[in-house]
């Protein structure tokens, strides 16, 4: 379990998360949703060590995150960042066995059990035959899977993605949303900061709402209603109920209404 | 050759430890005394039995030209090697090893030296590219995790020390052209004496590739290396410390001799790859084969400066290398 208490975050005398509190369970995908500027990214990066707390605790199996160094919490938390972009010629393969670096030590080398791991990863994300591919060569949703199959190769028990699906198409953000779905449903913590609200119904248990660096709202997916929307957003929603799993969907409401 | 066809790395070693080879064998029997080859074979053990050779021959081969093709070698090494570390902890392809203000400090402390007239040129060059570095140091890397901020503060003090050095020649009168000659960077007064201090830098070197190969892919690869667990801000300013001292050695005693740390890895980049575990070898290997190739060349044109030379063949070399790779 991630419990994170009373979290609060400074940024060159801006409060950009204040007083955050919140639990993400294993086998639970928690969405953490709001507008822009909310402090969504702030608080993954926050949880990553990659923004320094002012205050807080974010507690991981009786560990606080922010006192251990990288490499340990490298080894219990993975990341997959909001833009994948590989910027030097490494291929599918070597990207993706990076992600074991924590588990190899000063002076060592990746052995075959990570190379043997990092080649599942990239099967496990769909990407089978693309090991010998130059990353800088995929599309935008390879790429974010080769992203994903790095954290995977991390092997640890906790999971943050950081806007997943923003520069993605329907169709690849759909396998995304059922990688994430996957990873929980075996055991991981999943937190994810996400933008598109439709999205986070798709794929997320809980959402969790911020507004202005505070928790507003912390609902199962299902109980997502008009009036929480209207006051996370400040504009009217309206909530359909589709198919035979009666899928909700949330649109803006016409500025004409 | 695009990014996509790689060389394999073993053909790679083969070929560039050939290279190696060949570049050290003609350092040594090439120069301004002719000798036969069987002289050179027998001097160096390697010849047939009973042969023997002239002690000033003896002399000529042990006390000159090895030490010298020893000293070339390793500061080749240094600098390539040094310059594919910069390339990936900077993030950026122009990086060489004199990014930080290194050469600049060096040349400015020596030209000091060579204008005030004490003889300590190696100290005052080597206290001089040290202060540059401390002040990059100190203007760039407070906050810990702006890279621009470091490249930046190497930049300005860099055009700092460039202006300083241009008033000191301005003024310099007839001790000009002993500056500019130190500047331009050789290996004509190499010895034994040089052998100590260069394994020192190469043994740097060696040490830092072995400890952070992967640090230095996953910094190359544009990951955010916090997150995969690397400690970003440290790794840095290790590797920037380590590669900047190292060739402060070899630039306060042999001048600024440039391209090296940025055509080597570049090229072998290219044609094998930007894994860290093998690029950092064969730079090793590359940088020291084609220093000693540069300085059998400027020996032979009447001892040429070789910083000049390396230039001369490392500017068009990567001219084509960008070429091809559009």
């Amino acid at each position: 379990m991630l419990c994170v208490k009373n979290l609060t975050v400074e940024l060159a005398g801006n409060k950009i998360l204040n007083g955050v509190s919140l639990d993400a369970p294993p086998g639970v995908v928690t969405a953490i949703l709001g507008p822009n500027g909310c402090g969504k990214s702030t608080l993954i990066r926050t949880i990553l060590g990659l923004v320094k707390k002012s205050s807080g605790e974010i507690i991981f199996d009786e560990k606080d995150l922010s006192l251990i160094d990288s490499m340990a919490r490298a080894r219990l938390c993975a990341c997959v960042p909001q833009n994948t972009v590989f910027s030097s010629s490494y291929t599918v393969l070597e990207s993706v066995v990076m992600g074991r670096y924590s588990h190899v030590t000063r002076f060592g080398s990746y052995g075959k059990h990570d190379y043997r791991m990092a080649e599942d990863m990239i099967a496990r994300v769909g990407l089978e035959g693309f090991e010998g591919r130059i990353v800088t060569t995929l599309s935008g949703g390879e790429a974010a899977r080769v992203s994903i199959a790095r954290a995977l190769a991390q092997d640890s028990p906790m999971i943050l993605f950081d806007e997943p699906m923003s520069a993605l198409d329907p169709g690849h953000s759909r396998i995304i949303a059922r990688i994430i779905k996957e990873l929980a449903a075996s055991g991981r913590i999943i937190l994810i900061a996400i933008h598109d609200v439709n999205m986070a119904l798709d794929c997320a248990d809980r959402l969790i709402f911020l507004k202005k660096g505070a928790i507003y709202g912390n609902i199962p997916a299902r109980g997502i209603d008009e009036n929480i929307l209207l006051n996370v957003y400040d504009i009217p929603w309206e909530i359909w109920s589709t198919g035979e799993k009666q899928r909700l969907v949330v649109i803006p409401a016409s500025s004409d209404s | 050759m695009t990014d996509t066809k790689r060389l394999p790395a073993a053909f790679g070693y083969a070929a560039v430890l050939s290279v190696l080879i060949v570049s050290v064998f003609c350092g040594l029997y090439f120069g301004p005394v002719p000798m036969s080859l069987w002289d050179l074979l027998a001097m160096l053990d390697l010849g047939p039995r009973g042969v023997t050779t002239e002690a000033a021959k003896y002399t000529l081969v042990w006390d000159l030209r090895v030490p010298r093709v020893m000293t070339a070698a390793m500061s080749g090494a240094v600098l390539a090697s040094g310059g594919v570390m910069f390339q990936a902890v900077l993030r950026n392809p122009l990086a060489e090893p004199y990014t930080l203000g290194v050469a600049s400090g060096a040349s400015f402390g020596a030209s000091m030296a060579i204008f005030f007239g004490v003889g300590w040129i190696t100290a005052s060059a080597f206290a001089g590219s040290a202060g540059a570095m401390l002040l990059v140091w100190f203007l760039g890397e407070r906050d810990g995790h702006d890279v621009s901020g470091t490249v930046l503060a190497g930049v300005i003090v860099g055009s700092i020390l460039g202006a300083a050095l241009t008033l000191l020649k301005a003024i310099a009168g007839d001790k000009m052209n002993a500056m500019v000659m130190w500047m331009m960077g050789s290996f004509s007064a190499a010895g034994w004496q040089d052998v100590r201090p260069m394994s020192w830098a190469l043994c740097l070197v060696v040490l830092l590739s072995l400890a952070y190969f992967r640090e230095l892919d996953i910094m190359a690869s544009g990951s955010d290396g916090e997150a995969l667990g690397v400690d970003v801000a440290r790794v840095r300013l290790t590797l920037l410390a380590g590669v900047s001292l190292a060739v402060s050695f070899v630039v306060s005693r042999f001048g600024v001799i440039g391209f090296v740390g940025l055509v080597v890895p570049h090229l072998l980049r290219i044609l094998f790859g930007p894994s860290h575990r093998n690029l950092l070898p064969l730079s090793l290997a590359g940088g020291a084969a084609l220093m000693c190739a540069a300085d059998t060349i400027a020996k032979g044109f009447n001892e040429l400066p070789s910083g000049v030379l390396t230039v001369l063949v490392g500017g068009p070399v990567f001219c084509f290398i960008l070429w091809r790779r559009k």
